[in-house]
């Protein structure tokens, strides 16, 4: 009895304070802006929080992933360097900071991140599979470096700009190819080919303005009757009804799935991955999008993903597209 | 025996006013203490002679994107590493920088700044380095600034280097009709007690913000179109768009506001309706550059003018076009030192990789990594080196 009395006493006084707490109520602010979807107002949150409560380092490592996925890189980098100062071996913070280096490009301390996380004696998968990304993406920037020394030496060679672009399209650096693509049309001429890989540059950076030029450009240039023509026209509406959707219903699969679905028929696999991962984390019933996934998986070199995601459907009888099969066997 | 009355007895009707009087200002006191919120600003005042600036020894946290970050001034009212007291000379040559917010180094610690570098690399050198630009500064202020800190604070400087920005171009038309001479000695004394009343009275507080608020929604919507534009790099975010709204708080000129374009300065320079106040703005800081470097010649101080590119200046990829060669000549005309910062963001390098690895995201202002790439390019070119007399 007297138990029950101290803990009724003591309780009004407990409830009182943890309403009172600002830091848990900061944190709920948080939690409220990441659900609707609008990164300023989140990141300003992330960055009270940690202005204010730069002690607590519980969730930090969460909030910094979270301005990584919304892109505030150089705040998740800030971020992670100070949880880094409190615990040097929080692997999970290191790979974050690893991944928003290599959105800036700063791809050798990437690179240097990901060799301290690979001397752990188990790793994984996903962490292992971001730093082959990352030697790829390394790789990829040697060359435009190796291009831009030429350009220096040269000046402004149009074909050393068009491989360039080449380059920045396969590094998923949609607006610089969309800079240099352009340089080329205005300066070396109309190209059928450049001037669609400018489109798919421009779709691959949400920019559908940009794409509705070089449709025009190619209009202008061919037969209105090309199919070609009518093809970018049909993936630039779904782009922008894509846009769209991921802005007024980020609840909903459906603007992820448009994304993705251009950016599959433009042969920008790769680049199609984070929008089905995400339509699919909204709707793990969806079969069509369940294969979908494993298609691009399988096409990307990620067989045993695309395996984790058939085999259930396997088990259940369904049928599975034979294109997919093949890819798997 | 007769009693001694009271004051409060002789005057009831006056001791009551100044009860209630006494009462409301001490609970206008803790209502502003306890409800008026931190705004990451409070640092900054409107001045009598040079429009704004920053208010002396100040320790104080600022935010320009989403991150807060550490803010101090010295006994001048100059953003520095910490509060501390400036002498009116040196033994050692000093530097004065002057600027705007790129200048001020928004976004970043003082240290991470150009300025700060400089100053940081000054101090090795033995020459001492201050950093006079603030937000929203233009040539006018640049011009009036200079000259209340050499004749008023009487402040002894070698060298003065000058950072214009494009956004100077707009802010000239807006600091045109603007005369620290008039009633200035009235509003010497009445903006620090405004700017007091705002910072620490919560009825002051809530009325400007109540008259404020109408405004700045109406503006921020402008904004907003000039934001849904995709190919300006220009993004204000809340709090930036904030510091802009209050410095346009008396230009008149309803239709230039009303018109998004005139707030996407960057691209004035290539737009036909904009190139010729775009001219007009560069005329009217060329004028004001030129009483700088009277005012310079008078106190024996050399001048240097800088130009940088924004967004719009790195896509159209030309590092000498019709604003530097503008600057160039005017400098070369005038006797003054010029330095060019375009080939350092406009070269054989991709404008969008640029703009991405040295600029603050959605921002014309550099991050880190560009002031540090400004900073090691000004310190060969303003000499900061073996500076001990």
């Amino acid at each position: 009895m007297r138990v029950i009395l101290q803990v009724s006493f003591y309780m009004p006084v407990i409830l009182l304070l943890s309403a009172c707490d600002p830091s848990a109520r900061q944190r709920e602010e948080i939690e409220k802006q990441a659900a609707k979807n609008d990164p300023y107002a989140l990141a300003v949150k992330i960055g009270e929080y940690v202005h204010n409560h730069p002690e607590e380092m519980d969730h930090l490592p969460d909030y910094a992933r979270l301005l990584l996925e919304n892109g505030y890189y150089e705040e998740c980098i800030h971020l992670c360097n100070q949880i880094l100062q409190h615990v040097p071996g929080d692997y999970f913070t290191m790979h974050t900071l690893a991944m928003a280096n290599y959105q800036l490009l700063d791809l050798d301390k990437s690179l240097a991140l990901y060799r301290k996380i690979m001397t752990e004696p188990q790793v994984n998968p996903l962490i292992e599979k971001d730093y082959r990304q990352t030697l790829i993406q390394n790789e990829l920037y040697d060359q435009v470096k190796s291009l831009d020394s030429a350009i220096g030496v040269t000046g402004l060679k149009y074909d050393l700009v068009l491989q360039r672009a080449g380059l920045f399209l396969k590094m998923n650096e949609g607006k610089a190819a969309m800079a240099d693509y352009a340089l080329y049309l205005d300066s070396a001429g109309y190209d059928r080919d450049v001037a669609f890989n400018r489109f798919r540059a421009a779709i691959l950076s949400t920019w559908p303005n940009e794409a509705e030029k070089e449709i025009q450009r190619i209009s202008k240039q061919s037969n209105p009757e090309d199919s070609l023509n009518q093809r970018l026209t049909k993936i630039l509406a779904d782009t922008r009804a894509g846009i769209a959707a991921i802005k007024t219903t980020p609840e909903s699969p459906k603007g992820y799935e448009l994304m993705a679905k251009s950016l599959v028929f433009l042969k920008l696999e790769p680049e199609a991955i984070p929008y089905l991962e995400k339509a699919f984390t909204l709707d793990k019933e969806n079969i069509s999008l369940r294969l979908r996934l494993a298609y691009v998986y399988a096409h990307t070199g990620s067989k045993d993903e695309a395996r984790i995601l058939v085999e259930p459907l396997i088990l259940q009888g369904k049928t599975i597209p034979a294109q997919i099969r093949k890819m798997l066997e | 025996m007769k009693r001694k009355s009271y004051i409060f007895e002789k005057h009831p009707a006056l001791t009551l006013v100044f009860l209630i009087l006494a009462v409301s200002i001490i609970v206008d006191g803790l209502l502003g203490a306890l409800l008026i919120p931190s705004d990451f600003k409070s640092f900054r005042t409107r001045h009598y002679y040079f429009h704004h600036g920053l208010r002396p020894h100040q320790t104080s946290f600022a935010r320009w994107n989403s991150e807060v970050y550490p803010f101090f001034t010295n006994s001048l009212g100059l953003r520095d590493a910490a509060p501390r007291k400036i002498e009116k000379s040196v033994p050692n040559r000093r530097l004065l920088i002057i600027g705007d917010s790129h200048t001020e180094g928004v976004d970043l610690p003082f240290e991470d700044s150009f300025a700060g570098i400089l100053a940081n690399k000054g101090d090795s050198a033995g020459m001492d380095v201050l950093n006079g630009a603030v937000i929203s500064y233009s040539p006018k202020i640049y011009y009036l600034k200079l000259k209340y800190l050499l004749e008023i604070e009487e402040i002894k400087v070698d060298e003065v280097f000058c950072l214009i920005d494009i956004s100077d171009i707009q802010n000239e038309l807006v600091y045109e009709k603007f005369d620290p001479e008039k009633s200035k000695i009235v509003r010497k004394y009445t903006i620090p007690l405004t700017e007091y009343l705002k910072r620490n009275s919560f009825s002051f507080y809530a009325i400007n913000k109540i008259i404020n608020d109408k405004g700045r929604r109406e503006f921020f919507s402008r904004i907003e179109e000039v934001n849904s534009s995709e190919n300006t790099g220009n993004q204000f975010n809340t709090s930036s768009a904030d510091l802009y709204y209050s410095f346009f708080s008396h230009f008149s000129d309803k239709i230039l506001l009303s018109n998004p374009r005139f707030h996407g300065v960057g691209e004035w320079l290539y737009d036909y309706n904009f190139r010729k106040l775009a001219e007009k703005g560069i005329l009217l800081g060329q004028q004001n550059i030129k009483q700088m470097k009277d005012l310079c010649d008078r106190h024996n101080i050399r001048l240097t003018i800088g130009v940088h590119p924004w967004y719009s200046q790195l896509y159209r990829r030309n590092p000498e076009d019709m604003y530097v060669t503008s600057w160039k000549e005017f400098a070369v005309k005038n006797n003054i030192g010029f330095i060019n910062l375009y080939p350092l963001f406009i070269n054989k390098e991709n404008p969008e990789i640029v703009f991405k690895m040295y600029y603050i995201k959605g921002d014309n202002h550099w991050n880190a990594a560009g002031h540090a790439r400004v900073a090691a390019y000004l310190s060969e070119r303003l000499n900061i080196k073996n500076c001990r007399p």
